[in-house]
């Protein structure tokens, strides 16, 4: 059962992380490579407010979820003119200096060992724990997806949509498009964000390793194989990296090399979908 | 047989009179362009009022696309300035010009492929209260009325240039023709007064060609102001109002009287060039 | 010691210019990063450090015999996924999220068969020599000039010969190439052998003076497209600027600040040329696709 719980948080956080970055990826079009970071800059924020400053979780929730649009608001302003390849290598370099960051501000972050011993949530007197934890998750991934339909389904889900197309024409029909990945970046920061607050509270321990830069291509790899430009795709993205260590315990790989077999089998799947099928499992846009 | 209803056109697209000026003005004064030491236009100056398509031809680059490209903001001059009803649109970033009535027909359409036909002339409607994101969200009832609304314009808008039945249709799984059809249909859909079009005719048959010129001309009986940049000078004697030639040492209108047909326009180009 | 730090920046330098020459040579034709190299780095140091455990097999030996056997895995891994994109006329963006895919499987494998500990070709006492008061190492000084050889040999190839020129010509316009008469196929698989190739001789040189794992091959990588953005495709002096340049700071720094912090210095470059290049451009300039 507690295993069972483990899966159904690890799956909505995943949910999370990749509908936000489905935002700027699938919708936009944009190639994220910096969204481990604000992963974990939630991460940090949440643990650290309430591990130093001893505040109450929702305020602390609340506070890292508009640290995390700030964020996002500081890149969608550095990337203003970037698109294509030089969007991803500046968000390719914004992921490698924050994350240097994380490693050697050790004042601030403790560096490579990480923060412990972060408190769970406490509701009433009772810390959130196990299945009060995953019902927790599951009703914020639930509402996020909804309102990311809600958004999808819009004026503006369809304005994104036509400047992911064709800037020039959406521009040269009045949209100002630098605003409106303006708004969509402060929103992919602020939920990755929060996801990345859940995975704190979650774990009770965090470190640097989990916020590199092989973790920012995993979630684009996880976007691409699921698909992208609509709700499903990222839902089906997160559930095949939940549940692929399950598949690999039936082959009898041991957890000492699961990681690795990730590694290999989410690879070989990328390929595999560029050569045969680039709208992934369940997606929309189809890349290119 | 496509039928225009170019009066009905005009009614149904008019609910934003922002950008729907009646009698619009555009003046271009000493403007200059050069691309790399080369001087593609030298201090032209025009001024243009609504009624009337006005068709601007010349040799391969002699600043045609280069002169839309100004009017609408894609480029900036090097000398001159632009005035569209008296404001200045030099400092303007692209969606601003727009939003001061201009808008424009692409040579190469510049369709959105992944949106449907429906979708493309919706997403062409000029910004209203409902397109922001916290509308998406917390405004849905009037958002989604406004939607229905804007769906049954666009249907209109397809219909009288006869796409509604593709209207599912994805924009890049449609015909070519169908798709210059759909990039009028979004040019009409922004109701702007100052229409840009920028080789409308260039790959599909004579007739539509002359419907497509025709309409674009109809539409400015009501006051605004279509420029035309068109190879088939054909056409060009057949549907212009007013003909300006684009050449070497300079900008020069050329009077209707003195062009029978498209032959006789080319000669013209070929002295004045 | 800042003249140590200096000479350690130029070694670097030209590992870099070495590299990014390399880099360039599949970023003309594919137009994008290709993150298959990075692992073509690693892989290079692994092989040999396996041929040089063989009993009685010198070194350069083993180097020798892992270069030819990275350009081949390069080519096969070009034939089986990358070549079938080119004749698809797949976008760049697809072309990098497949090199994504490649790296990452390829560098799972790795890990599977040598985990991720830092292994040495041929550890053991070096001979040392002084130079302005401080000491260098002969593999220093092996690696140094054999970066300086290949950067001068590469480029040379690039601008002077025939070969070059075809790729250069390939990479400006394929249908055009191919209408000309060149064997767009041939000239790809030369172009990854050599990248390849390059790649591998520069993981086994750094396998010999500080080790290799898994980890070494994405930052190598990084830096040397890092140089190669920032000095240019199109003449030799940028580019030997950007990578003396970048392997000068990388290691002076080291004198002021951890060298945990290089990263941050080698991507703040990239990012300052970027938006530098950025500025200079209207915007309607950059989305006009």
């Amino acid at each position: 059962m507690t295993y069972i719980l483990h899966l159904i948080i690890i799956f909505d956080i995943f949910t999370i992380l990749c509908l936000s970055l489905n935002i700027l990826t699938g919708h936009l079009g944009l190639f994220s490579l910096s969204h481990a970071l604000f992963y974990g800059i939630g991460a940090y924020t949440v643990s650290l407010l309430m591990l130093k400053l001893g505040w109450p979780f929702i305020i602390s929730l609340i506070f890292t979820v508009i640290v995390g649009g700030c964020f996002g608001f500081v890149l969608a302003k550095i990337t203003s003119k970037a698109r294509d390849a030089d969007y991803i290598l500046i968000t390719l370099a914004v992921q490698v200096i924050g994350y240097s960051i994380l490693i050697n501000w050790t004042g601030l972050t403790n560096g490579p060992f990480g923060l412990s011993g972060i408190p769970r949530p406490v509701f009433g007197s009772n810390a959130l724990t196990g299945s009060g934890l995953a019902l927790f998750s599951t009703v914020l991934m639930g509402i996020i997806g909804l309102m990311l339909k809600m958004i999808q389904d819009s004026p503006f889900g369809r304005t994104l949509k036509a400047i992911r197309e064709n800037e020039l024409a959406a521009t040269s029909f009045g949209v100002d498009a630098n605003a409106f990945i303006r708004k969509s970046t402060i929103l992919a920061g602020a939920l990755a964000a929060l996801a990345g607050s859940l995975y704190a509270i979650y774990a009770t321990y965090i470190d640097p390793s989990s916020f590199s830069i092989s973790e920012s291509i995993l979630f684009v790899l996880i976007l691409v194989i699921g698909g992208s430009g609509n709700i499903k795709g990222p839902i089906i993205g997160a559930l095949i990296v939940t549940l692929l260590p399950e598949a690999l315990r039936f082959f009898n790989i041991t957890a000492n090399h699961a990681a690795e077999m990730r590694q290999v089998i989410f690879g070989m799947t990328i390929v595999l979908l560029m050569l045969l099928r680039p709208h992934g499992v369940a997606g929309a846009y189809r890349l290119e | 047989m496509i039928k225009w209803e170019i009066a009905w056109l005009r009614r149904i697209t008019n609910y934003n009179s922002k950008i729907c000026i009646p009698m619009p003005t555009l003046e271009i004064r000493e403007l200059s362009k050069a691309f790399g030491g080369n001087r593609i236009l030298e201090n032209i100056s025009l001024g243009f009022s609504g009624g009337g398509l006005t068709a601007i031809v010349g040799l391969n680059g002699s600043g045609k696309t280069t002169l839309l490209d100004l009017l609408c903001g894609i480029a900036s001059p090097d000398d001159g300035d632009i005035l569209v009803n008296g404001h200045s649109i030099l400092k303007l970033p692209m969606h601003r010009v727009f939003q001061l009535g201009i808008a424009r027909l692409f040579q190469d359409i510049r369709i959105f492929e992944e949106l449907t036909v429906l979708e493309n002339v919706m997403a062409a409607m000029p910004s209203e209260r409902y397109n922001g994101l916290v509308s998406a969200i917390f405004m849905r009832p009037s958002m989604i009325t406004n939607e229905k609304h804007r769906e049954i314009r666009a249907n209109q808008i397809l219909k009288a240039v006869g796409l509604r039945i593709r209207a599912s249709a994805l924009g890049g799984n449609i015909s070519y023709g169908e798709q210059r059809l759909l990039a009028l249909a979004r040019l009409f859909a922004t109701n702007s007064s100052i229409l840009l079009l920028d080789e409308p005719c260039s790959g599909i048959k004579t007739k539509l060609a002359e419907n497509l010129l025709k309409t674009a001309r109809d539409f400015t009986q009501q006051g605004s102001i279509a420029i035309v940049v068109e190879h088939n000078l054909n056409l060009v004697a057949k549907f212009a109002d007013s003909i300006l030639v684009i050449a070497k040492q300079g900008i020069h209108e050329v009077s209707q009287s003195m062009i029978q047909d498209g032959h006789s326009l080319a000669a013209l180009i070929e002295r004045l060039s | 010691m800042y003249s140590y730090l200096a000479f350690l920046g130029i070694i670097d330098g030209f590992q870099l210019l070495f590299l990014s020459i390399a880099l360039s040579v599949l970023f003309r034709i594919e137009k994008t990063l290709n993150f298959g190299l990075a692992v073509a780095f690693t892989l290079g140091g692994y092989i040999a450090y396996e041929f040089s455990l063989l009993p009685g097999l010198p070194v350069w030996a083993a180097i020798t015999i892992a270069v030819p056997i990275v350009a081949l895995l390069g080519i096969l891994l070009d034939f089986v996924t990358f070549w079938p994109l080119y004749k698809k006329n797949a976008s760049v963006l697809v072309v990098m999220t497949t090199s994504l895919g490649v790296y990452f499987a390829s560098s799972g494998i790795l890990q599977l068969f040598w985990g991720t500990e830092v292994l040495v070709i041929q550890p053991g006492p070096s001979m040392t020599f002084q130079l302005a008061g401080f000491n260098i190492t002969h593999i220093q000084l092996q690696n140094l000039a054999i970066y300086i050889m290949g950067s001068l040999l590469l480029y040379s190839a690039m601008v002077l010969t025939n070969f070059g020129r075809r790729i250069r010509a390939m990479g400006e316009n394929t249908m055009l190439a191919s209408a000309l008469g060149f064997n767009v196929r041939k000239i790809r698989i030369a172009s990854v052998a050599l990248a390849y190739g390059t790649m591998g001789i520069a993981g086994a040189l750094i396998g010999r003076e500080y080790g290799v794992s898994a980890n070494t091959g994405l930052s190598v990588f990084l830096s040397a497209a890092v140089v190669m953005i920032v000095g240019g495709l199109v003449s030799f002096w940028p580019i030997f600027i950007a990578a003396i340049g970048l392997g000068l700071v990388k290691n002076l720094s080291l004198g002021m600040i951890s060298d945990q912090w290089q990263p941050t210095i080698t991507f703040a470059i990239l990012v300052s040329y970027i938006l530098y290049s950025l500025s200079k451009i209207r915007y309607p300039d950059i989305v006009k696709r």
